[in-house]
């Protein structure tokens, strides 16, 4: 049987799990705000140590593995998402509204055709037809500038995005090291920074990710290349391919096209097939115009009975044809030279007549496709494909959220709960010094009365 | 359910959400545009954007058309005085027919005649914005002009026409050889010199033939007014069709382009309550915890 110092041991025992209880309230209200933090529980028991009591088990992290994985797989997603909707909201500004774009330029240079044919020996239409045309050709070749900012832009984004993964890859690394070396003790503040390290690399890439037996983790890219193997980490290299665009390789290989998801792939996605693929429209475009007009030019006579020239600079070819468009030196140096006559006589226009009607034929796509429909389905193309990103990101996003909210539910700190406990264990702790002070008092009486005998 | 503080003081994602439809629906109503950008309504860009093209290309069949017509009038007026000098030849050439006129009255007849020839020959090679008008395609040389003692047509056959229409067309320059001509032997020049000629000398077997010359060229002057008449009624025609269009496919590209006020109006009103009930709920997550209670 346990004598009045046994309780009084037990008294002060108590009151040190209470104030540990108080500290743990403490320590979840001082996070509140810490990305990446789990709220901490007490684990209390009743002692076994002959005396009773209570007794500090220690403080345990409210994780839930299965929630923390969803998440996790959740992130690249909208990130993916994010980064194709970032990238295509600055292409989207050179379609232009309505009439403002290349539409708009290729309706003015048809129309300058038109005023020809109503004047065919007019010099001054001439000049105009010739200043349309350098218009439109500066149209073509500031909207092909664009693109190509564009994919140079998300190449940028690319190469700052790899050398974010290598940081946190550097760091998970530094932390599996942390870790390891703790002894399974103390360790939650540091999972809980491996596990934002490694969220923030999936919001970069997907990543899968293998625990190891010493609480570090292992992580890999979805192909199974390594990131992160205990204290070692591989680095993600970027080199500059033949067409100036950054290549990706990992432990020697090539993962360009490995890397599909995270913000890298939105941005490779972005910077290897969507922009890509707008160009080639554009220079299908710029060439089906040189084209037509060269040959309905070509098939005249100028204003001096003499045949008809090229009126824009031959494209050597489909890619690269809107950067290239210029309208002819000669033709731009001697107006005169602009073909509107298919007879010879200066006063004929049919030439003009037929450049001018060139808006309305359906010339391009195998003879299915005029040049503003040819324009308009770029325009369709990318509005498109921003409004599908911005649906997509919308839905991943509410996706991941419901998610975050599912996890947070299990692993945040509520505010009410921690005042609770603070309450809680403060009430506790008022107890057992009230019991403290009644065996303190006991032991004084018990003294008093030996001293007096 | 735990509800947490990320949860309870959260949702400033919400916040952010209502104030950009509140800033969508306002950028609406300043610039009374729906379709600013291609993702506002890619279907919507890709009909407007073929409006837009309809839209100019009516657009340049009206300015086509106002200039055909300026052409036509300027043809309508020429032949006009064409058709009158043709029966002031006939009428002072049947005023010296007959024996009983001197050759003083012979003499003035002929020079009346010369006079009508040169003005002729004038309105034959007028010219429009500097470009003859009844040469056919050879509009920088006078179609008439006058080589060893003979009037010699210079232009050529090819009739100039301009689109007032999607396949609609109408002459802006003619050939003059078909209307002083026609399938004559000669030019109503020619014929007139050969008159005067018969004048001066009391011919009246010749004068009898070249007013019957003048009386073809009448004809077919007259008949290349009426269609001339016949065009400017069909510009005209196919201008107000243009009006038509024009406003038809102007209306079809305001439904795509145009932001509906009153929608813009309630849609901003909306996103007004949204974004001040996510203002207000997230202002007031913060006025609450078991915190107050405690003393």
């Amino acid at each position: 049987m346990s004598g009045l110092f046994s309780s009084l041991s037990m008294a002060a025992q108590s009151l040190e799990a209470q104030r540990a209880g108080l500290d743990v309230a403490g320590q979840n209200i001082a996070n509140l705000n810490t990305p990446g933090y789990k709220r901490r529980r007490l684990d209390l028991a009743e002692a076994v140590n002959g005396i009773g009591g209570v007794e500090v088990l220690g403080t345990r992290a409210a994780r839930d593995a299965v929630l923390d994985t969803r998440v996790r797989t959740a992130i690249p997603d909208a990130s993916r998402e994010g980064a194709i909707l970032n990238q295509l909201s600055l292409v989207e500004t050179t379609i232009g509204a309505p009439g403002q774009g290349i539409d708009g330029r290729l309706s003015a240079f048809f129309d300058a055709f038109a005023s020809l044919s109503v004047d065919p020996t007019s010099t001054v239409a001439r000049d105009g037809v010739v200043l349309q045309g350098r218009e439109l050709a500066s149209a073509f070749n500031a909207t092909a500038t664009r693109l190509a900012s564009s994919v140079q832009l998300a190449d940028n984004g690319v190469r700052d995005a790899v050398g974010q993964v290598n940081s946190l890859s550097q760091q998970i690394a530094a932390l599996n090291v942390a870790i390891a070396a703790s002894g399974g003790t103390d360790v939650d503040a540091l999972k809980d920074r491996q596990q934002l390290a490694v969220e923030q690399l999936s919001s970069l890439t997907s990543v899968a990710v293998l625990a190891r037996p010493d609480g570090g983790v292992d992580v890999t890219i979805p192909s199974g290349r390594a990131l992160v193997i205990g204290g070692s980490k591989y680095d993600v290299s970027a080199s500059t391919g033949g067409n100036g665009l950054a290549t990706l390789s990992l432990g020697g290989a090539d993962i360009t096209g490995e890397l599909t998801s995270g913000t890298v792939g939105g941005l490779l996605y972005t910077r290897d097939t969507l922009i890509p693929g707008y160009r080639a429209r554009l220079d299908q475009l710029a060439f089906g115009v040189a084209q037509e007009v060269n040959t309905l030019h070509q098939s005249g006579f100028d204003l001096n009975g003499n045949p008809g020239t090229a009126f824009f600079t031959p494209p050597a070819a489909v890619a690269g044809a809107a950067a290239a468009m210029t309208v002819s030196a000669t033709v731009q140096g001697n107006p005169s030279l602009v073909a509107a006559s298919q007879t010879g006589a200066p006063g004929d226009n049919q030439v003009a007549r037929a450049l001018a009607n060139l808006r309305l034929q359906p010339v391009l796509s195998g003879g299915t496709t005029t040049f503003a429909e040819g324009w308009a389905q770029l325009a369709y193309q990318v509005g498109s494909d921003v409004d599908t990103a911005r649906a997509e990101q919308s839905s991943l996003r509410d996706v991941l959220g419901q998610v975050q909210k599912l996890r947070d539910q299990v692993s945040g700190v509520s505010l009410d709960e921690e005042a609770a406990s603070m309450m809680k264990f403060q009430r506790a702790y008022e107890a057992n010094a009230r019991f403290f002070t009644a065996v303190d008092s006991m032991l004084q009486t018990l003294m008093n009365t030996v001293g007096r005998g | 359910m735990r509800v947490t503080f990320r949860a309870a003081y959260g949702g400033i994602e919400y916040v952010n959400a209502a104030a950009e439809q509140v800033a969508n629906a306002r950028q609406q109503m300043l610039s009374g545009k729906r379709l600013e950008k291609a993702s506002d309504d890619p279907a919507g860009m890709q009909r407007a954007i073929a409006g837009r093209a309809e839209l100019r290309s009516i657009e340049t069949y009206t300015r086509t058309s106002d200039s055909a017509l300026a052409k036509l009038t300027t043809l309508d007026m020429v032949l006009s005085g064409v058709i009158e000098k043709l029966q002031q030849a006939q009428v002072s050439a049947a005023s010296v027919r007959g024996s009983i006129v001197n050759q003083q009255q012979r003499d003035a007849a002929a020079l009346t005649l010369e006079g009508l020839r040169d003005s002729l020959a004038a309105d034959l090679n007028t010219r429009f914005r500097g470009a003859h008008v009844f040469g056919g395609a050879e509009a920088t040389t006078p179609p008439y002009a006058r080589v060893a003692g003979s009037w010699v047509y210079q232009g050529d056959a090819v009739p100039v026409s301009v689109e007032i229409g999607a396949g609609r067309t109408v002459a802006i320059a003619l050939d003059g050889q078909a209307l002083a001509q026609g399938t004559d032997t000669t030019n109503v020049l020619n014929e007139l010199e050969t008159l005067i000629v018969a004048v001066r000398a009391g011919d009246n077997v010749a004068i009898d033939a070249g007013m019957s010359a003048l009386g073809r060229a009448f004809s077919r002057a007259t008949s290349t007014q009426s269609q001339i008449g016949v065009d400017e009624r069909s510009v005209s025609e196919t201008q107000l069709q243009l009006t038509s269009s024009r406003l038809a496919v102007l209306t079809l590209v305001s439904k795509d382009e145009d932001a509906d006020l009153a929608n813009a109006i309630s849609a901003m009103n909306r996103a007004d309550v949204a974004y001040r009930a996510a203002l207000g709920a997230v202002g007031r997550a913060s006025n609450h915890s078991l915190l107050d209670y405690l003393r």
